[in-house]
């Protein structure tokens, strides 16, 4: 061989290499596949690319967001998050969310992002517009401002950093492009279900309105198809989904827990009365209407019940066992197997050590309250209040004070006085 | 004569340093766009923002805008010594070897600069992974000219005493280990920099392949960092490089451990072990910056140490490459 024959072999090895490492593809936003393919919800494959197409129509692509006008977004916002990051002529940030987040959260905002593994805990899962740290009542949405918080401040004690140093036009962009993603996995949640429980197969029938046989003389079948540009029932059924989405987000500045004034203390720098009411709330925390013992142990350590999850876990736990029970349908099975191995290992929910002082969702007093009154949406913590606005709660708001008190004082006082720490039952503990 | 000659090869050898001491900060400044993710501060190259290199206002910038052009002004200082390298060389040394491979890492930085300025045209995150594994490569041929015009290369070879015994040969072997192992660890941590940003489904498998695989080679560069310190000392080999080698492995375990903090906290052994942190980290604040950057300017530092070292041991055993008569055959083996 020549050398300017083994030389342009060589290049072209190298420019191969190169070209297919290289990631030229468009991004694409992916469906839920646990979903698509749980006992729950089973979707044929030609029913999931037609929920891909809707999703598409409704919300554009990662590079190209789009956002419906009854959604309410700020498509501006969302097109400053979205695509891949580069900055203009002006210095103005675009590609935020590639930039920032989705290394952890994933394009498709589902937690799986590439570092997700390693992270403790897993980063939040958008598509069920589920979030942990927020204001308003358990089932209800985060506002805004809740978002912002998590977003300005971090979350202690996880992989969550703080993202003070951004312009506050670039978390505002960052907060819209969250809420995007969130009503989008949402969307594809209610178009599963509409299409599992609304959808399916009908017979075919013959010109004069007559079943067709199949070669064994069943009557043949085919799938009824997610069209909704040419389907107006279809198209009335996922706007009504989509307002009600919308809803839940509009509605969250109205779930916002307000706590009454004269049940806050006013004076926290009265020792004597701080005291008293953190003696309170000692006793709300090991008796048996707020039990916060059952979890958080006795030492508050987190050391009491490990064994439980939250509902992200939870679902992947639940799919896990069904695919090692069941295969399911043959035309799910090998599928079903796919997406449990991509599945990262499932964790249970640690309680809080609340002798740290590190408290995630925030640890001014108000943050402590809302944790109490609304509990951790989506994880084991119960909340003490009301569920909604006008029901009935477990504790009173000024027995939730005390509690919070007692919380305060618990990084100062001395752990070995109650009782040992237990250990953590590494048999229940994945 | 020899006197004549010792100045003009001493010019060489002063700009080969000139050379490598500005490609140094072009490799920490290089992983500080990386950092800071300012890769795509402009969408344009050659160009800035429309203004020839030069032209554009630098100092008036800020942000990513002043971090991803300093970077390229830098590339510029740089590529402009090396042609400045190539004539020295060709002018004033007399081996041909030499001047050929200074002609290499004249077309080294072209393609390192054309390969950074594809990395924007595309806008291609693996390009600009493989742009951060060459960058590191590029700088060990920079040390590796310092190492071949220094006077004491001359000297060696004039006088050469050295026999090579076996255990000479196993710290050559060691040393050459070191390197390519270093060389090995900076590219899969530039996988490691550069994965979580594809957009591919890979991704996540490339990331955890190379998170495990980065720790794995830390080890194996520790193991091997200590057994060079312990055969130079058996083979009465200086061992002042080695120490020095080895304090570089060291501060990079810490810093290691320390960018894996920053960026991502604690991991779940770790906290359930030491506690959790108590703060959250401040993404892209000046700590993390300096933290990561560092981890990536020390690692291409123990790259050129070890050649160094490694170079350095093939002239005293007069082994290999430096004992053929021919050019090409050097230089190739070499490269």
């Amino acid at each position: 061989m020549n050398h300017g024959l083994r030389s342009s072999c060589l290049l072209g090895s190298l420019v191969a290499v190169v070209t297919l490492g290289c990631d030229f593809q468009t991004p694409e936003f992916h469906l839920n596949m646990v979903q698509m393919v749980s006992d729950a919800t089973p979707t044929p494959k030609p029913y999931q690319e037609q929920i891909a197409d809707v999703l598409g129509g409704m919300f554009g692509t990662p590079d190209e967001p789009f956002a419906l006008p009854e959604t309410g977004l700020d498509i501006r916002r969302l097109k400053m998050a979205a695509g891949p990051a580069w900055t203009d002529e002006k210095g103005a940030a675009f590609g935020l969310y590639r930039q920032h987040c989705s290394h952890c959260h994933g394009i498709d905002g589902d937690g799986q992002g590439p570092t997700a593994l390693f992270l403790n805990p897993y980063p939040r899962d958008y598509r069920q517009g589920v979030y942990k740290f927020k204001s308003t009542y358990n089932p209800a949405k985060p506002t805004d401002e809740d978002l912002h918080r998590v977003l300005v401040n971090g979350i202690p004690g996880s992989a969550m950093p703080s993202f003070s140093l951004l312009a506050s036009a670039e978390i505002e962009a960052l907060i819209e492009y969250v809420k995007y993603l969130s009503m989008r996995g949402q969307m594809e949640t209610a178009l599963t279900n509409y299409v599992y429980n609304d959808l399916g197969e009908e017979e075919v029938l013959d010109e004069n309105g007559d079943p067709v046989l199949n070669e064994d003389g069943e009557p043949k079948t085919e799938l009824i198809p997610l069209d909704p540009e040419n389907d107006e029932e279809q198209r009335a059924a996922i706007t009504e989904m989509l307002a009600e989405i919308v809803e839940g987000w509009n509605e969250a500045n109205e779930q916002i827990i307000v706590p009454t004034e004269e049940d806050i203390p006013t004076d926290v720098t009265d020792m004597k009365k701080f005291a008293e009411s953190a003696a309170k709330g000692r006793e709300l925390f090991y008796g048996t209407r707020a039990n916060c013992v059952k979890c958080h142990g006795p030492t508050g350590l987190g050391d009491g019940q490990q064994d439980d999850y939250d509902i992200w876990n939870k679902a992947h736990l639940q799919f896990l066992e069904s695919v090692a029970n069941d295969s399911g349908e043959p035309q799910f099975a090998s599928i079903r197997e796919e997406v449990a191995e991509s599945l990262y290992p499932v964790r249970n929910a640690i309680p809080r050590n609340l002798r740290l002082g590190v408290y995630r969702g925030g640890n001014r007093r108000i943050d402590i309250f809302w944790r109490i009154y609304a509990g951790i949406a989506g994880t084991p913590m119960p909340g003490s209040g009301p569920a909604s606005p006008g029901a009935q709660g477990t504790l009173t708001e000024e027995e939730m004070w005390n509690i919070v008190d007692y919380v305060l004082s618990l990084p100062y006082e001395d752990a070995s006085q109650p009782q040992k720490a237990l250990p953590i039952n590494v048999e229940l503990v994945n | 004569m020899t006197t004549s000659r010792t100045t003009r090869n001493s010019i060489v050898h002063l700009w080969a340093w000139g050379l490598a001491c500005a490609t140094f900060p072009l490799i920490w400044w290089g992983g500080l766009v990386t950092t800071t993710g300012a890769g795509m501060a402009f969408r344009d190259w050659f160009t800035s923002d429309g203004y020839l290199m030069p032209f554009y206002p630098w100092l008036n910038s800020t942000g990513e805008k002043f971090i991803e052009h300093g970077h390229r002004l830098l590339g510029m200082i740089v590529g402009l010594q090396a042609i400045g390298l190539v004539g020295i060389t060709w002018k004033k040394e007399p081996r041909n070897w030499v001047r050929m491979f200074s002609v290499a890492i004249l077309i080294g930085v072209i393609l390192q600069g054309t390969l950074g300025g594809m990395r924007v045209v595309f806008d291609e995150r693996t390009l600009a992974l493989i742009h951060g594994c060459t960058g590191p490569l590029f700088f060990a041929m920079c040390v590796a000219m310092v190492v071949f015009t220094s006077r004491w290369w001359r000297d060696t070879q004039a006088n050469s005493e050295f026999q090579s015994s076996s255990q000479q040969m196993k710290y050559f072997r060691l040393a050459i280990l070191t390197t390519i192992l270093a060389y090995l660890q900076l590219v899969v941590g530039a996988v490691v920099r550069h994965s979580p940003h594809l957009t591919h489904q890979s991704a996540s498998a490339m990331f955890q392949a190379a998170v495990y695989l980065h720790i794995l080679l830390a080890f194996a560069i520790i193991v091997h960092g200590l057994l060079l310190l312990w055969q130079a000392s058996r083979c009465h080999f200086p061992t002042e490089r080695c120490w020095f080698l080895a304090i570089l492995i060291g501060m990079q375990i810490v810093l290691g451990a320390s960018t894996w903090i920053v960026k991502y906290g604690l991991p779940r052994w770790a906290s359930q072990t030491f506690g959790e942190l108590t703060v959250a980290n401040t993404a892209d604040n000046a700590f993390q910056a300096i933290i990561v950057t560092s981890h990536v300017a020390v690692g291409s530092l123990i790259l050129v140490t070890a050649l160094a070292i490694a170079l350095r041991t093939a002239r005293q055993l007069s082994f290999g490459v430096f004992a053929v008569d021919s050019a090409p055959s050097r230089l190739g083996a070499v490269l």
